[in-house]
């Protein structure tokens, strides 16, 4: 029965008996994992409010061998997201970004690349608040999608191979849900949507800059909305299952 | 699983469904109840029926009640300008038995949570709001659970009830009495700190 200590993103938790918790966490060094946390409900809990949603902790655990579920034994608390609460559509874009990790992630499969992106994107959060919204769900998105690998190549068609990011003549793309990649006009389907090419362009700069850096500037909602449309259908093709907190969120 | 006779393998398995009640928490209630009278039984039976036949909703308030107004939007003593929401009609209890508040009540059935589906049209806020309208209350306490979901739904409900020019307050969070500040994390230390007052 050895004991460990990971630090961990929690990801969410379900009630369990009359006081029980059980509660899903990103680990850094394990990888997603479930646990029992006993008594975590009760108003003198030993793990305070360190078991809400994407709270960053230091977490003491022991895992039995052929045991799904592991023992919480208690945290340590490093950084709280309550503070982000105060904005409603905060608190959903962290619902989003529980979720996605939650459905995209493989159980006991270390992930360190995801854990720091959850990291730099909650980091992000904290110091911009709502001005930073949207460039951390659409930034979170884009990287989730490609650290799951199921982030098709957005510079070619996927029919006809037409580069589409010539910078002489930049090609009008498309995408449809029947297909994971890109269309040029030409090729384009019945029931497909564009993917302009700024937000083409903003991709690119998320894939070789750290959040704060990419894409400088106003950041709202309509920013990239077509991209993070095009990520979300990905994910939930993936999943195949719809996400519950993407609809949520855009209509915030 | 020992072969029980029919009849108490089928109260096993319906004790079973409860929260909180394992195999042999059920089988320990199953026997309890066959080595009671038939009149336990019958009585137990006809609480659990009554239950599902006689209780519903407050029409005003959506607390659990066995009339269409409950006992608390009936009491005229109580103060008819203050509401404390509430997420769950229990939690009406633990507010009860401090025996300070002396308001209105109004009960959400829930808390906004958007992963598990629940959106504010899940909830009895359209009733909340429409009571605020009526004109005659002055102050809404939100008393929703000091979590994510609960500050959340308190967070939406103060954006949404603040234009109808109520006074919106939310529970005081903190340290718990008969605790201690050595054990209290971040989180509840910081909530402490920004909820203190004047002595």
């Amino acid at each position: 029965m050895p004991a460990r200590v990971s630090e961990a993103l929690v990801l969410r938790s379900y009630p369990l008996k009359e006081a029980d918790l059980i509660v899903s966490v990103l680990t850094r060094d394990q990888g997603k994992l479930r646990g029992v946390a006993k008594r975590a409900r009760r108003l003198k809990s030993a793990f305070g409010s360190g078991l809400e949603r994407l709270s960053h902790v230091k977490m003491s655990y022991f895992q039995r061998e052929n045991r799904e579920l592991v023992n919480l034994d208690s945290c340590e608390l490093i950084h709280s997201q309550f503070g982000l609460l105060s904005d409603y559509a905060a608190s959903v874009a962290l619902d989003f970004l529980a979720e996605v990790s939650e459905q995209l992630l493989p159980a006991a499969e270390a992930n360190e690349r995801f854990f720091r992106l959850l990291l730099a994107v909650l980091d992000h959060l904290r110091s911009q608040r709502e001005a930073g919204l949207w460039r951390a769900v659409t930034y979170f998105a884009y990287w989730a999608v490609r650290l799951a690998g199921i982030l098709p190549e957005l510079h070619v068609c996927l029919r006809c191979g037409t580069w589409l990011d010539d910078p002489e003549s930049p090609q009008r793309a498309f995408y449809s849900r029947t297909e994971a990649g890109l269309y040029c006009g030409h090729c384009r389907q019945p029931n497909s949507w564009e993917l302009t090419i700024e937000s083409r362009a903003m991709a690119r700069e998320m894939a070789r800059l750290p959040i704060e850096k990419a894409a400088p500037g106003v950041f709202t909602r309509d920013t990239a909305a077509d991209l993070r449309r095009y990520l979300i259908q990905r994910i939930e093709d993936a999943l195949e299952r719809k996400l519950l907190t993407a609809p949520v969120l855009e209509a915030c | 699983m020992p072969d029980f006779a029919e009849p108490l393998a089928r109260l096993i398995t319906e004790f079973k469904h409860l929260p909180g009640i394992g195999q042999k928490s059920a089988q320990r209630l199953a026997f309890h109840v066959l080595r009671a009278g038939r009149e336990d039984a019958q009585r137990l039976a006809q609480a659990l029926l009554d239950v599902k036949d006689k209780l519903g909703l407050c029409q005003v308030c959506n607390n659990i009640s066995d009339s269409q107004i409950c006992q608390y939007c009936r009491d005229e003593q109580r103060d008819q300008k203050m509401i404390c929401v509430v997420e769950e009609p229990h939690n009406i209890i633990g507010i009860e038995t401090t025996r300070q508040y002396q308001g209105l009540y109004h009960v959400l059935h829930g808390a906004l949570s958007p992963l598990r589906a629940i959106g504010p049209e899940q909830l009895k806020i359209k009733s909340l709001v429409e009571r605020i309208g009526a004109g005659r209350v002055e102050e809404v306490i939100l008393a929703t659970n000091p979590n994510v979901e609960g500050e959340a739904t308190a967070v939406y409900l103060s954006k949404l009830l603040k234009p109808l020019g109520v006074k919106v307050t939310r529970i005081a969070m903190g340290i718990p009495v008969g605790s201690d500040l050595e054990f209290a994390d971040e989180v509840t230390m910081w909530k402490s700190l920004e909820g203190r007052r004047e002595l």
